[in-house]
């Protein structure tokens, strides 16, 4: 198995949270920058 | 070094001298110069009177910048007690050994207006090869009680490639968190067997941080994949050198586009010969712009790659390939701790759309 491979199991779920209902609006660029910051 | 429009960035070397001999230090010119007083004033108004929204950083850099406290004080002062529109605070980048009572009693009475990001490379025996022997003149506790949210700055060099994951995790679980974990450029031999320690290292981080999911993720494996989704994806999020964002002002008042290519750090006649390329940058002219998807999220430096590459356009395949790992990594610890969760965000379904896109490129074994 490759180092970073994820498991079957754990793709399974990722599979189904990614089909979700999308409910907020998409992340602006500008909003993830202002939380990170440059520090 | 990633700035958001909202955000500028003024460096000023207060002076080049420094009482430690970290081993790999790429500021090479050292001198015992020291700014003037009315050299950072200048370029202090300069930067606070712009017509600009944004918030300005001021770091106060060096060689070790607390060499020259009475100036860290006479300039803070006197920008004090001005009214500027703009909006600003000041940061001191320091090693932390030379703090005596006077300087901490003053740092911690203006501790709101200046803060302190310290180097701290891990735990006393790594701390102590890598700095010349300084951990114990550090008052760690210090740091933590006046700026508890303020990253420390992380190197890593050949010497404690082994302890990476063991040393990030130390220093978090003392209480800091980490701005960067950056390899040291120029220092660092990359083959086939470092390669292979970074990846080790990478899956112990990543399965630290799977067992402790309330832990903030290192910047070396918390990547911005959900950006890579997004729909308004990014062109480039990493480095604003040529940008009008960041000024960095040399301890003769000359500046230089980062600190990577200031005057203690690349000697004139190698600057003479970049300055027409670093006075126009572009970051469309580095050669994977077009052809690698991870672009946008890749932390290029143009100082790395002039370093490795002669060519400040040209990344080495050695900074891809390790890019390529702390990818992977990444995919890896937020793809688990996404798994994990009982609700996930809109950003928690973009990293996991990028996780299935792009996780099969990225084989490391």
């Amino acid at each position: 198995m490759e180092k970073f491979e994820l498991s079957k199991a754990t793709m399974d779920v990722l599979n189904q949270l990614s089909g979700l209902k999308k409910k907020e609006q998409d992340i602006m660029i500008e909003e993830w920058c202002k939380c990170t910051g440059m520090d | 070094m990633i700035l958001n429009k909202d955000t500028s960035q003024l460096t000023l070397f207060l002076t080049t001298a420094c009482n430690l001999h970290c081993s790999y230090c790429y500021e090479k010119n050292k001198t015992n110069d020291a700014m003037s007083f009315e050299t950072a004033i200048r370029w202090i108004k300069n930067g606070l009177t712009q017509d600009c929204a944004s918030f300005l950083n001021i770091y106060l850099f060096g060689g070790e910048p607390l060499l020259q406290f009475p100036l860290i004080q006479k300039i803070c002062d006197w920008t004090w007690i001005q009214q500027w529109k703009r909006k600003y605070a000041f940061i001191v980048q320091t090693n932390g050994t030379l703090l005596d009572d006077i300087m901490k009693e003053w740092f911690t009475s203006h501790r709101n207006d200046i803060r302190m990001c310290l180097s701290l490379d891990g735990d006393r025996d790594t701390h102590n090869k890598n700095r010349d022997n300084s951990f114990d003149k550090i008052d760690l506790p210090y740091f933590l009680d006046n700026w508890p949210l303020q990253p420390i700055k992380m190197t890593i060099s050949q010497s404690n490639i082994d302890s990476l994951a063991h040393n990030i995790i130390w220093i978090q679980e003392k209480g800091f968190r980490i701005r960067g974990c950056n390899f040291a450029i120029g220092e660092v031999e990359y083959d086939d067997i470092f390669f292979l320690r970074v990846s080790d290292q990478l899956r112990q981080l990543a399965d630290y941080y799977i067992s402790h999911p309330s832990m903030e993720l290192a910047p070396i494996i918390n990547l911005p994949l959900f950006l890579l989704s997004a729909k308004k994806r990014p062109e480039r999020i990493s480095c604003s050198m040529g940008s009008n964002k960041l000024i960095v002002v040399n301890t003769d008042g000359s500046t230089s586009p980062c600190s990577f290519f200031s005057n203690s750090s690349i000697n004139k006649m190698q600057y003479g010969k970049l300055s027409h390329t670093l006075n126009c940058i572009n970051y469309r002219n580095i050669e994977c712009y077009k052809t690698c998807p991870f672009f946008p999220i890749c932390d290029i430096c143009y100082g790395e790659n002039y370093n490795s590459t002669s060519d400040i356009y040209k990344v080495s395949l050695n900074k891809c390939r390790l890019m390529k790992i702390r990818l992977a990594a990444s995919m890896y610890v937020q793809g688990s701790l996404i798994a994990q969760k009982k609700k996930v965000t809109y950003e928690d379904q973009l990293t996991i759309d990028t996780i299935k896109k792009y996780q099969k490129q990225l084989k490391i074994n």
